[in-house]
Parts: C-alpha cells; sequence; structure tokens
C-alpha cells in the first residue's frame, strides 16, 4: 500500500511517450518559428513603404495580432480555415497560428532594428542609384538584422514556452501527452515533473544558442 | 566658345520645408564640365540645391533638368554625391563599398568592377586599404573612398557638399588634393559646396553665392572673391577670409 511519491518505474515508463509529444512540441516551434521570422520580416518592411496605404495596413494587422490572445487566434484558425476550404492539420494550423502572432511581435523588434539605420545610409544608396529592394538587400537590412537577433532568439524561447496552447487545438504536444498519461494513470507528478523537466532542458539549451549568437556577433 | 551641353537647367525652382522658403524662384544653369562653387551663409540653401538634384529633395515649384530630362530619377545615375559625413557603407569593406552599384546597378561583371574599384582605390590612394573597414581609417581616408565609389558609377556630374568640413584641418589637403585632380581631367562637371575660398578660387569656373534662397551673384572667382557687386557677398567672403 505504501506508494512512493515519486515513481521512477512509472516515469520511465511513460518517457518515451512524452518524447514522443515533445518531438511535436519541437516540430510546432520550429515551424511557428520559420513563419515568425520570416513574416515579422515582411511585416516590418511593409511597414515602411512608401503606399501609405500598405504601411497603414500592415500596422492595423499588427497592432490587432498583438492585442487579442493566442487562444482566440488559434481558435479561429482551427475553426475557420476548413470552412473557407483550406484544410491542414492540428500541428500545421497551431504552428501558423503560432508563427503569425509571433511574426506580430518580432516585426517590431524588426522595425527597431530599422529605424537604427540613419538617414544617411538611405541617401548614400539614392545617391548610388541603388532601388528600393538593392536598397533594403545591400544596405538596410545588413545593418538592421545583426542587433536585434538576440532580442528574435528571446522571442523563440518565449514562443516554445506557449506551445501548450496548442493543445487547445487538439495538438499531440509534449503538455497533451502529459494531461492524457495522468488522467490514465491518476499519477500527474512524474509526467508534469517530466514535462517541467524537458521544457527547462530546451529552453536552457535554446537560451544558450542565443547567448553564444549574442557574443559572436559583438565580436564581428 | 562654342556653346557647351547645358547639363543642369533650374528654373523658378521653389522649395519650402513647412513655410520656410529654403529655395525661392531659384534659376541656374550648368553647362557640361564647368567646375561650379557654391557659396553662401549656413542656411542659404546650398545643400538642398545638391539634395534636389540627387532627388533626395523633391520641389515645391518650378523646374530641373538634367540633361534635358525632367524626370530626374531616370538620370539619378550620372549624377554622383559626396556628403560631408561621407554616408559609407560601415558592414562593407572598402572595397565593396566601391564595387555594389556598379555590380548591381550597373550589372558590371564582378571582376571586372573589382578591377576598376582597385584602379580608383589607386587614385585615391587608398589601394592598399581595399580590405579595411571604413571604421578602420581616418576621416581623410573615409571621404576619399567616398569619392572612390561615387566615380565608379561614371558619373558626369559630381555634387560635393562640404565635403572637408567633418575632417581635422591637417586631413582635409589629402582629400581637396583628390579634387583637384578630378577637376584637371577635364571631363567632369563639378558642384561644390565649400567654405574654403582659396580652392574655389583655384578650381572653380564659376562662384555663386547664395542668400537666403536666391543666387545673389556669380560670376569668375577673381570678380566674386576680389570685387563683388554685393555688400553681403563682400561680408560673407571677409568674414571667411578672416576667420
Ligand atoms: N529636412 C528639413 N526639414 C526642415 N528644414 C530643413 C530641412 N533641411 C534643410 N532645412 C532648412 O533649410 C534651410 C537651408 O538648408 P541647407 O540647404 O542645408 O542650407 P546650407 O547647406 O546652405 O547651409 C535651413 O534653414 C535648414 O534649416
Ligand atoms: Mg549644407
Amino acid at each position: 500500500m505504501d506508494e512512493p511519491v515519486f515513481d521512477w518505474s512509472y516515469t520511465w515508463e511513460i518517457a518515451p511517450r512524452l518524447l514522443d509529444g515533445l518531438v511535436v512540441t519541437v516540430q510546432a516551434t520550429v515551424l511557428a518559428t520559420v513563419i515568425a521570422t520570416l513574416l515579422g520580416l515582411v511585416l516590418a518592411i511593409g511597414r515602411r513603404s512608401r503606399q501609405r496605404i500598405v504601411a497603414w495596413f500592415v500596422a492595423v494587422v499588427v497592432e490587432f495580432i498583438r492585442s487579442t490572445p493566442l487562444l482566440v487566434q488559434l481558435y479561429f484558425l482551427f475553426f475557420v480555415l476548413p470552412s473557407v476550404g483550406v484544410v491542414l492539420s492540428p500541428l500545421q494550423t497551431g504552428a501558423i497560428g503560432l508563427g503569425v502572432h509571433y511574426a506580430a511581435y518580432m516585426s517590431e523588434v524588426y522595425r527597431a532594428g530599422i529605424e537604427s539605420v540613419p538617414r544617411q545610409q538611405w541617401e548614400g544608396a539614392v545617391a548610388l542609384g541603388f532601388s528600393r529592394r538593392r536598397t533594403w538587400l545591400s544596405i538596410v537590412l545588413p545593418q538592421a538584422i545583426p542587433p536585434v537577433i538576440p532580442a528574435l532568439g528571446n522571442y523563440v524561447v518565449a514562443l516554445f514556452k506557449e506551445t501548450p496552447l496548442l493543445s487547445a487545438i487538439t495538438v499531440v504536444e509534449l503538455m497533451q501527452v502529459a494531461q492524457i498519461e495522468g488522467s490514465r494513470s491518476f499519477r500527474y507528478l512524474e509526467a508534469f515533473t517530466l514535462v517541467g523537466v524537458m521544457f527547462l532542458a530546451l529552453s536552457t539549451i535554446s537560451a544558450a544558442g542565443v547567448r553564444i549568437l549574442e557574443l559572436r556577433l559583438a565580436r564581428s | 566658345m562654342p556653346d557647351r551641353e547645358l547639363l543642369i537647367r533650374m528654373r523658378g525652382v521653389v522649395k519650402r520645408f513647412g513655410d520656410h522658403t529654403v529655395l525661392d524662384q531659384l534659376d541656374l544653369d550648368v553647362p557640361a564640365n564647368e567646375k561650379l562653387a557654391l557659396i553662401g551663409p549656413s542656411g542659404s540653401g546650398k545643400s538642398t540645391i545638391l539634395r534636389v538634384l540627387m532627388t533626395l529633395e523633391a520641389i515645391d515649384a518650378g523646374i530641373v533638368e538634367i540633361q534635358g530630362e525632367r524626370d530626374l530619377a531616370k538620370v539619378r545615375s550620372h549624377v554622383g554625391m559626396v556628403f560631408q559625413q561621407f554616408n559609407l557603407f560601415p558592414h562593407m569593406t572598402v572595397l565593396r563599398n566601391v564595387t555594389e552599384a556598379p555590380i548591381h546597378v550597373l550589372k558590371e561583371d564582378a571582376a571586372q568592377a573589382r578591377a576598376r574599384a582597385m584602379d580608383l582605390l589607386r587614385m585615391v590612394g587608398l589601394e592598399d586599404r581595399a580590405e579595411a573597414r571604413p571604421a578602420q581609417l581616418s576621416g581623410g581616408q573615409q571621404q576619399r573612398v567616398a569619392i572612390a565609389r561615387a566615380l565608379a558609377m561614371r558619373p558626369r556630374i559630381m555634387l560635393f557638399d562640404e565635403v572637408t568640413s567633418a575632417l581635422d584641418p591637417e586631413l582635409v589637403g589629402e582629400v581637396l588634393g583628390v579634387m583637384r585632380r578630378l577637376a584637371s581631367e577635364g571631363n567632369m562637371t563639378m558642384l561644390i559646396v565649400t567654405h574654403q575660398m582659396d580652392f574655389a578660387r583655384e578650381i572653380a569656373d564659376r562662384i555663386v553665392f547664395l542668400h537666403e534662397g536666391r543666387i545673389l551673384e556669380h560670376g569668375p572667382p577673381s570678380r566674386i572673391l576680389d570685387a563683388p557687386e554685393h555688400e553681403r557677398t563682400r561680408r560673407f567672403v571677409k568674414a571667411l577670409r578672416d576667420r
């Protein structure tokens, strides 16, 4: 009758299934990161469009995304996309939702980087006959992006920590697996301890990665 | 002298910032190959004239033509500009600062662009700094790179906006030396905003004195500097000389 408070053998039993969940979490994180970093950049550039209407529209979209909860956005995509004929897996839908949400935040980071490039650099580019596109590629982005990479990295870590929200739209990620295991055995301690350890490990690794990147950039 | 091609024609040009009229019905003609010095008090509109020609400012009224073309963006690659603060690209080597525009704007072959850039760097005495970053150079060296960079586009017109004003006095000479050499090569039209009256006298065919967005008088250096018609010009030249 003496049940151990923390059952190691049970922990070993569920660990492989939790690792499967972790794989899904990592997949969602990677996909969402790709979407967020690319779309975030596009949004930041869009806000600098010389077409006032484009710049205004992008600003409104970014503001809208940032001021509504991620969970609402996830439900919205999950229920609305299929009804307009876009059929995606829950994981894909979740990664898109997460990616778009963080793209809005990252666009503000990129924007700060872009605004830190002095006006004289744009003028130098005009004087050399560069097109707008070439000015972005050769002059502005190479100066705007490196200083903001650490800030972008921090958002990647934050995004990773929000992946449990995807369980709300039936993605069987790490958190969801833990819940399933817990409700099956009525033991939650082991499963959630493992979840915590796994998140801690990956967060620590990626935070270290961000830090290394930061040091590299500071040196160059 | 046969009529030279009129490279730049400005008529009734008005430029305002808010309700401040910076260029006030300005007329200016610049024939091909002229070396023109623009002088005048701070705020008289010298930089604005160059910036209008470089498409960095839009005008509010009047006409500006370069090579007979009113859409200045179309002839932009025939015009080069050197700025007071150099405006080099800090993330690129000196060599890439010079090759970037020829490669991407003129679509020159990369090897050819590099070879020509090295020639230009040699001309400004910096061929041994090709792999340096701008931040590793002195102000005078950076400004010489900026001149080489502008020349790499093979412009017909070069605009110089107080290019030695940000330099320590001992570095001014090396930049003026490069400009002198460029002027002596002949087939370049140069508009030079400067406070260096000796330099203006030496290389300018004509000096324009600007006051409050208008040309108060213009003529050969000897007349503008030694026997100006207007009291304001005389006072301005004297103040610079006494400095
Ligand atoms: N972007 C700007 N916004 C407002 N005022 C400006 C701007 N650029 C120049 N000015 C004003 O226009 C006037 C002429 O400037 P500028 O052509 O730079 O004079 P200069 O080069 O002869 O010293 C100055 O009074 C300056 O303050
Ligand atoms: Mg000026």
